[in-house]
């Protein structure tokens, strides 16, 4: 075995862990990640079967008509057995679609193990953080997976200005940030029903995806902001360009607006096309996006020295995304510390399937079980922050106890299939402490050597 | 199958067993009554770590037990006598009480033809059944099954969420695990702190898990009051094991169910701090014991019919070492149990503990063959052809006669 440390930190902090075999055909590691950054891989490792935009809100649409039909029935005819019915009904509707979600869940997951592009597939998670859509707002969960195939993963190698259009033009992203319902105060629609502005998409859209909190904006450019925003809204009657986004110009706040000190005459959906291009070009987006990417992929504190750089990768490409990884892997920080983060819970159980070939040796339940266990269920985050990148949010008490539950699981499945000594060698070797070591080596049976494998720091780190 | 066409006693069994999942309950292991080539039962206990035999079924007899040992033999307060020269650790009370009802052997001073100390190759052979490791790449309980000829009838079952290498081969078996689970064992946890030494977040951390569960323990009422709760997934947890062995008797006795299991015992690799009366080995016997007694309840009058083999990798060392505990070694001990066995006896050419009896100079010798026992159940208890499985199930072993007697006729 050739493994030797780049290659480890290329595969478990730039990729998604080693699968058996790894180390042995990988041997220029930075070329290998940079090989990764080809557009081909957004098509040939997506995964399979899922709907797109289009399907999945026609499939609500059918839905909700046949639920509307349904309880006007029950309701003119005042029958109960026909309500109870309909009870009874959409609670098997509710029961299959979250079966489905769990479906393309788990599909997705899948993929991204497999994938020969492990580095491809860590963007596009970074990225579907970045512009995280939950379901813990009760919004309709069969659009996140078309969400990421749609509004992500095409744009992960291109312009971030792109990236961040698609993302917020998403009916995932207008409907979990509430900006299907803001309204111009002013508007036809607004006036009509006494309603107005949300500032939420806006305000998170600055905050959150773009400039970042130190962008350097005031509660009037939110404000302005969201005037701009309003009518960008969900395409429920098919009446838009096929892409799931519609602007609905009764919704839209007539006249100016001052947004980051520039002038925005009355002009429609273009006013948030032309604050989109502005946002994505501003240089505080630059350092913000750069500091998130190094605390991704290298440090819980990002070395200043490193986001500059990434930052000024940004801007001298005016957003052009491939060139910032390829700044990002031939930073010597890139290298150095092989161990720096803990894994999430996502990370660790990808990694987990990587390792043990188990990818589609568990059923769907499998798949999402255990990153519920660990507190990472798939489109849960619980703020549009996304899921945290920081170690410490990441253990406690509880959690330790999962991640080895977890690989007391793992240990389980793979006794019968494994030496522990070459799956150590083959997935941490590069790094394993003496006491990783021996712990493995003498355990008392196959099983408890792989739960302390991937117990062990040198596993649950990155 | 669906659930619909799960049959009652199965889904009556799920309701009162809440921790199982109907997914992996009830995967493929029902069987055509019809197909079923024989009404006996059996189960194959693995017990992984290597036993320490000494103190299982300690030869209180030998004049060299205690002075050999030093220091860790069992005092005669620690176990029961099963005769005049064995006895049987106080915590194996179901055994030792099958034994006085004839329907339990000890085998001691038994081993597999394995020599070296790994414990992935000794347990590669106890259930390849081949004499040394890697030889045959299938269990002898599959190569076993083949020999009753292909059937759309699922015979063996895995206790546990893989299929140990003793089970696996060209037969298909069913797969059935309580799916909870609890704290890692003591052993676990204690592997696991001597690993996280060097890494201060996850030492720490580890350390504050186990305290804040030694708290919710005595806040609810004693240690086991969590684990009654449903420390599902580890049978070194004697409620556990108590659970799924009930649970694994209900499955057997069911008409269409499998006609032969494998269950898994982790945690007998006592390399330090083993105790006698108390410790790790008396927690893991416990636990054994446990399953022993709720296995024999729940097969009811299939019990009559059924033979509970269970054996370790190899055993550990005479001496106790410098950690107050012994390290890998040799024989060991081993137990045939249920209604079908002759029983009441302590089968073993006893090699003696003397400086100049010990396999090396370290370990208790082997004079039985685990393979002997194994033929001896294959051939009288399951019907095989004794050619068949000298020639299938363990071959190269024509010249190790099965034991006899140890079948009642």
């Amino acid at each position: 075995m050739t493994a030797n440390k780049p290659t480890f930190i290329a595969v478990t902090r730039f990729g998604l862990g080693a699968a058996p075999g790894d180390f042995d055909t990988i041997d220029k590691p930075r070329q290998w990640l940079a090989s990764q950054l080809d557009p081909r891989y957004v098509q040939s490792a997506a995964p399979q079967n899922i709907p797109t935009t289009m399907e999945a809100l026609q499939q609500m649409r059918t839905n909700n008509m046949m639920m509307r039909q349904s309880r006007m029935m029950a309701k003119a005819t005042g029958n109960a057995e026909m309500e109870a019915q309909l009870a009874d009904k959409i609670k098997a509707k509710n029961k299959e679609k979250q079966q489905r979600v769990v479906g393309q869940d788990a599909a997705m997951i899948r993929a991204a193990a497999v994938s020969p592009a492990p580095f491809f597939e860590r963007l596009v998670r970074f990225w579907t953080n970045h512009f995280t859509v939950s379901v813990t707002k009760g919004q309709d969960a069969t659009l996140i997976a078309p969400y990421v195939q749609e509004a992500i993963r095409p744009h992960v190698l291109g312009n971030f200005h792109d990236l961040l259009r698609a993302a917020t033009r998403h009916p995932a992203m207008e409907i979990y940030l509430d900006n299907q319902i803001s309204m111009g105060p002013h508007s036809r629609a607004g006036l009509r029903q006494r309603k107005g502005l949300n500032e939420n998409l806006a305000r998170e859209t600055m905050e959150l995806h773009s400039i970042g909190v130190d962008g350097g904006y005031t509660q009037t450019d939110v404000t302005e902001f969201s005037e701009i925003l309003t009518g960008w809204t969900v395409d429920r009657d098919n009446k838009g360009d096929g892409s799931g986004f519609f602007f609905n110009p009764n919704m839209h706040e007539p006249g100016d607006k001052t947004f980051l000190g520039e002038i925005y005459h009355d002009n429609g959906v273009h006013e948030g096309e032309h604050a989109l291009q502005v946002l994505a070009h501003h240089p505080a987006t630059g350092k913000f996006l750069a500091t998130k990417l190094v605390r991704h992929f290298i440090a819980d504190d990002p070395p200043p020295a490193a986001v500059a750089h990434l930052a000024q990768a940004y801007n001298a490409h005016h957003g052009n995304l491939t060139p910032v990884y390829r700044a990002l892997i031939n930073m010597k920080e890139a290298w150095e510390h092989p161990l720096a983060k803990l894994k999430t819970p996502d990370e660790l159980f990808l990694s987990l399937l990587r390792a043990g070939g188990l990818t589609h040796k568990l059923k769907d339940n499998q798949i999402i079980g255990p990153l519920r266990m660990l507190g990472q269920m798939p489109f849960s985050a619980p703020s549009p922050a996304g899921w945290s990148d920081k170690s410490a949010d990441w253990m406690s008490a509880q959690a330790l106890l999962q991640r080895i539950n977890i690989a007391r699981l793992a240990g389980r499945l793979l006794s019968t299939q494994f030496n522990p000594s070459y799956l150590m060698e083959n997935t941490i070797g590069p790094v394993a402490s003496n006491e990783t070591r021996r712990a493995v080596l003498n355990a008392g049976s196959v099983e408890e050597a792989i739960t302390l494998l991937f117990s062990s720091p040198e596993f649950q780190r990155r | 199958m669906t659930h619909n066409d799960t049959p009652v006693t199965r889904r009556r069994l799920l309701q009162g067993f809440g921790a199982l999942t109907a997914g992996t309950m009830f995967s493929g292991i029902r069987v055509a009554f019809a197909s079923a080539p024989v009404d006996t039962r059996f189960i194959f206990v693995i017990l992984r770590g290597a036993m320490d035999g000494l103190n299982v079924i300690p030869p209180y007899g030998d004049s060299n037990y205690t002075e050999a040992r030093n220091g860790l033999a069992l005092k005669p307060a620690d176990y029961a006598p099963l005769d005049t020269f064995y006895g049987a650790h106080n915590n194996l009370a179901n055994f030792a009480a099958m034994f006085r009802a004839k329907e339990a052997i000890a085998l001691q001073a038994a081993a597999t033809p394995y020599r070296l100390r790994s414990h992935f190759d000794g347990q590669n052979v106890l259930e390849s059944g081949g004499l040394a490791p890697h030889e045959l790449p299938t269990g002898w309980l599959n190569r076993a099954l083949a020999l009753y000829g292909a059937r759309d009838a699922k015979l063996g079952l895995a206790v546990g969420e893989t299929i140990p290498l003793s089970l696996q081969g060209k037969v298909e078996v069913a797969t059935w695990a309580p799916d909870v689970f609890g704290m890692p064992s003591d052993t676990m946890l204690i592997l696991l702190d001597k690993m996280y030494n060097k890494d201060r977040l996850f030492e720490q951390t580890l350390k504050e898990a186990v305290n804040v569960h030694t708290i919710a323990d005595q806040a609810l009422g004693g240690p086991d009051a969590m684990k009654k709760m449903g420390n599902g997934g580890n049978l070194q947890n004697k409620v556990a094991m108590q659970k799924t062995a009930e649970a694994v008797g209900k499955i057997l006795s069911d008409p269409q169910g499998p006609r032969i299991a494998t269950m898994e015992i982790n945690g007998w690799d006592t390399h330090f701090q083993q105790g006698t009366d108390k410790g790790p080995l008396a927690n893991n016997l416990a636990a054994l014991d446990a399953g022993f007694g709720a296995l024999k309840e729940s097969l009811g009058a299939h019990w009559q019919n059924t033979v509970i083999f269970a054996a370790t990798e190899f055993g550990r060392t005479v001496r106790q070492n410098g950690t107050a505990g012994t390290d890998h070694g040799t024989a060991s001990c081993a137990f045939l149990l249920g209604g079908a066995v002759d029983g009441g006896r302590v089968v073993a050419a006893w090699p003696g503990l003397g400086g100049n009896n010990l396999y090396q100079n370290r370990d208790l010798a082997p004079t039985t063959d685990l393979r002997q026992v194994a033929k001896a159940v294959l051939v009288e208890h399951l019907h095989l052809e004794r050619a068949g499985v000298e020639k299938h199930v363990f071959p190269a072993s024509a010249d190790l006669r099965p034991l006899e007697g140890l079948i009642r006729a």
